[in-house]
Formats: C-alpha cells, structure tokens, sequence
C-alpha cells in the first residue's frame, strides 16, 4: 500500500523563518500528529504539502502523486480544515452542502445531511453566527463527505470545549476505521494528539527533531528522577535531556539505559516533546 | 467554475442588497425622466462590475481564500469565475435596464444599444484594471486602485465635455471614434486583464 504522504527534505525559507529540510512518511491508514509551538511552521508545512506555498526544495507525494503533478486530481481526495475553516460567514450549512456538491467529483450529499444531524449544526443559522465548535464541526463534516482518503487538520480542535473536542477525536478515529484513510494533524495542544495519533512528529522552528511512532517512544524512553547525581553513569547517547536542581536530578533517558536504583517512570507525549524543545534550546544558547 | 459562481451568487443575495436599492433608484429615475438614462445605465453597469470586488474583501475577511486554494478549483478557475461573474452582473443589469425603457416608452433601440455598449465597455475597462491589482495585492490597496481609475474617468468626461465649447473640435466625430475604440479597446483590455490575472494569481503563494 502506497504512503498516504511522503516528503523528502522539504524546505521554505522567508525573511524571518525557515522550514528546513523537513522529511517524514505517513503511512496510510495511520494518524500522524504534528506538535509545534505557535510559530514552528506547522502551517507552513500544511502550505507546502498543499502546494499553497511553492517550496525552495525538496519533495511532496500526497498518496502517491507529487503534489505538482495534477494536484486538482489530488485534492479531491485530500479534506482540509484548517484553524479558521474558511467558510464564507454569510452561508448557511444547506448552501455549503450544494457549492460543495459542484466541488468535488464524488461528493456525497447523504453523508454530509448525516454529519449535520450527528454533530447536531443548525441549518438556519449563518456560518458567523456559529460557535467555534460548530464551525470547525461544519468544516470537518465537509472534509469527511466527498470520500476523502487523507485529511490534514492545521489546529482544528484547538480552542474547542472538551465536549466538542472529544466528539471530534471520536469522528476522526472513525475515519481511520478504513485502513485507506489517514490524518495529519497539527496542534500545539499535545494531549489532543496523544490520544489519537498513531505517530508524532515534533517541530520546532521550522526543524523536524523526531518523526516516530507513538507507542516505540512511549515503550523507548521514560522518565528517570532521583538524587542528585543519579544521572552520572548513564551513557550520553541515551539521554535525551535533563533537568537538575541543587537537590535532585530528572532526565528523559532510553529505558534500556535507565540506572536500575532510579524512580522510573511512564513519559507522556507531552513531556517528551517540552525536554526535546528545552533541550534544543539549550544546544542553540 | 459551477460552485465558485454559486458561492459568489448566494454571497450577493446578501451582501448586495444595498447595490440594489441604488439600482432601483436610478432605474426608477430614467423612467420617469430620460435624461437619467445614459448616465444611470452606465453607472448601474460600472456598480455590476465593481460586484466581484467587493466579494473579494468577504472572502479575504473570511478566509476563504486559503479554504478554496485546498479545494480542487484550481487558480485559473478562481480567477475566471470573478472576470465571469462580471459579465454575468453587467448583463443581468442591461437586460433589466432595458425591460425597464421598453416599459418606459423608449422605442429607440439604436440609442439603447449604443449606451449599454459605452456602459458595458465602460465597466469592462475598469474592471480589467482593478482585477489584476486585487488579486495581486489585495482588496484593499486594490480599491484605492479602483477611485483612481473612476476619478480618471470623469476627469476625462470632464475634458471632453470642455471640449465641446470650443467650436474648433468636432465633438460628434469625437464621439463617433469613441463609439467605435471603445468597445474594441474594452474587449482587448478584458481579455488581456484576464490573462495577467490568472498569470499573477497563479504564481501567488496563498499564506
């Protein structure tokens, strides 16, 4: 099975950032989360891929195709949302339904009446006068009706209530049901994605530092906290990073090299992704 | 195309009404008297073409713009519904407008057709130069564009009507060369803009 996205040394500079030669591979069926503090290029990324933005170097395949090649043909199996969702603030959900039935080629308008009714968005009311939620939910039932095979996300569930966050996780875990469906998704709002993703990707201004999957990090590396100077003998190769204080040492280290008279304990996505940022932070400084 | 035009008609629906109310105005003025005619048409036809501009601000306000770059139109499609959609508005209003002479008691087909021409051509000109700097540069500085251009235009209506004081210059021949630049040189503009514009749009990254 072909990946469902696949970019090789992808770079885009401006004046004042640069996304720079950014590779990583989404497998299809898969779910890729994208973490990065405001500003790492996460968007950027999402551009390029899109061919919204024309890159310096490098290369982009959306299932298989490359992203300059008939990416009209590609899109239509590509749903997009994105932070703002886009949709004119005087359309009502009916009206978005038919400009999308003349969009794309196997739009299903059954489907998309379903996702109305499921995620409960008004037909009467216009885009501007729905809540945050109810836009992103709108946009997400127009990504999920046209028989999409990818979804890209650029921080669609970041300002949602827990509610409406958690019927949108669920959404998306059921459209990776079908092994020939994946999702990229961008969030700086790392417990969103630790839930849902099946692999991460940490970016950090405009450098990938890790694309790997989910579980092989979490099961990789833990957290190794004790007295000061229990962090001596562990091999430097095997420690991501540290943090001391004139009373103790902590330090995210492969497991395998972790000092067996050490508190050892379970790293979440989260916290992994703050020591490599630090870390990185402390390399440049 | 199909869908870029229908969002822009459902746009219209409500974001146009004030357009037209003037419309009405003015079209109820040539009816009851003729004098408002020619300018009125004109006018009407100029506030049709400036339509697709003042969309082009809502999309920008709602960001749709980079929503429609991950849709499958692509940029030629977006760039050709606006120059489109257009044609469509100065149509519509020159069909209405003359619905509204017959009615009226103009009989003098000739008169009509030669004024929709200098309105539409009008129209047309000045939308081929607004189009490539908005979707260049934005709605914004785009519109600034666009004053220009109208003030340019009456101050050039302004020369010509100087002109006709002077009994040294045939004011009839000027218009008669007119009658016939015109239309050629707002065809040729048109298309020409059309060309540059999806050129300009399609080397435009969208951010």
């Amino acid at each position: 099975m072909t990946n469902a996205l696949e970019i090789k040394n992808l770079s885009k500079e401006f004046k004042s950032f640069k996304l720079d030669n950014v590779s990583l591979t989404l497998p299809s069926g898969c779910i890729m989360g994208l973490i990065g503090e405001n500003g790492a290029g996460k968007s950027t990324l999402i551009r390029l891929i899109l061919n919204m933005l024309h890159k310096d170097s490098g290369t982009v395949a959306i299932l298989g195709r490359d992203n300059t090649d008939n990416i009209k043909l590609t899109k239509e199996e590509v749903g997009v949302v994105t932070d703002e969702v886009g949709i004119p603030e005087c359309l009502k959900a009916d009206q978005v339904g038919k400009i999308m039935k003349h969009t794309f080629k196997y739009w299903d308008d059954k489907a998309f009446e379903n996702y109305l009714i499921k995620l409960d968005i008004p037909r009467d009311k216009q885009f501007k006068d729905f809540s945050r939620g109810t836009k992103m939910k709108l946009g997400i039932a127009a990504a999920l009706s046209h028989k999409s095979r990818l979804l890209l996300l650029d921080e669609a569930t970041s300002g949602l209530d827990p509610v409406v966050r958690d019927e949108v996780v669920e959404m998306l875990s059921d459209f990776t049901r079908d092994e020939d469906h994946s999702i990229l998704i961008s969030s700086h709002i790392v417990s969103d994605l630790e839930k849902l993703c099946d692999y991460v990707a940490f970016l950090h201004k405009g450098k990938l530092l890790l694309c790997e999957e989910k579980d092989k990090l979490l099961e990789e590396y833990c957290v190794v906290r004790g007295e000061k100077g229990i962090l001596a003998g562990i091999d430097a190769k095997a420690l991501l990073n540290k943090k001391e204080t004139p009373y103790s040492d902590e330090a995210i280290v492969l497991r395998k090299a972790a000092p067996k008279n050490a508190s050892i304990s379970p790293i979440s996505i989260e916290e992994l992704f703050i020591y490599m940022v630090r870390g990185e932070r402390s390399d440049t400084l | 195309m199909k869908a870029l035009l229908l969002k822009d008609f459902y746009m219209m629906k409500k974001y146009c009404r004030s357009y037209l109310l003037v419309m009405i105005i003015f079209a109820g003025l040539s009816v009851f008297d003729p004098a408002w005619k020619i300018s009125s048409l004109s006018l009407l036809c100029l506030m049709a073409a400036m339509m697709p501009v003042t969309l082009l601000a809502y999309d920008e306000r709602s960001h749709w713009n980079e929503y429609c770059a991950a849709l499958p139109y692509g940029k030629e499609a977006v760039v050709s519904s606006k120059y489109v959609l257009c044609l469509i508005n100065q149509a519509a209003v020159i069909v209405i407008f003359g619905l509204l002479w017959t009615i009226s008691g103009g009989n003098d087909i000739e008169e009509f057709l030669m004024t929709a021409a200098v309105g539409f051509c009008c129209s047309c000109l000045s939308a081929a130069v607004v189009f490539p700097f908005v979707l260049w540069l934005g709605v914004e500085k785009g519109r600034v564009l666009y004053y220009v251009f109208i003030i340019i235009g009456f101050g050039a209506s302004g020369v010509l009507k100087s002109l006709s004081v002077s009994e040294s210059v045939d004011v009839k021949a000027v218009f008669d060369v007119l009658t016939f630049v015109l239309p050629v040189l707002g065809v040729l503009c048109y298309v020409g803009s059309w060309v540059i514009s999806e050129v300009i749009y399609g080397k435009k990254e969208i951010r």
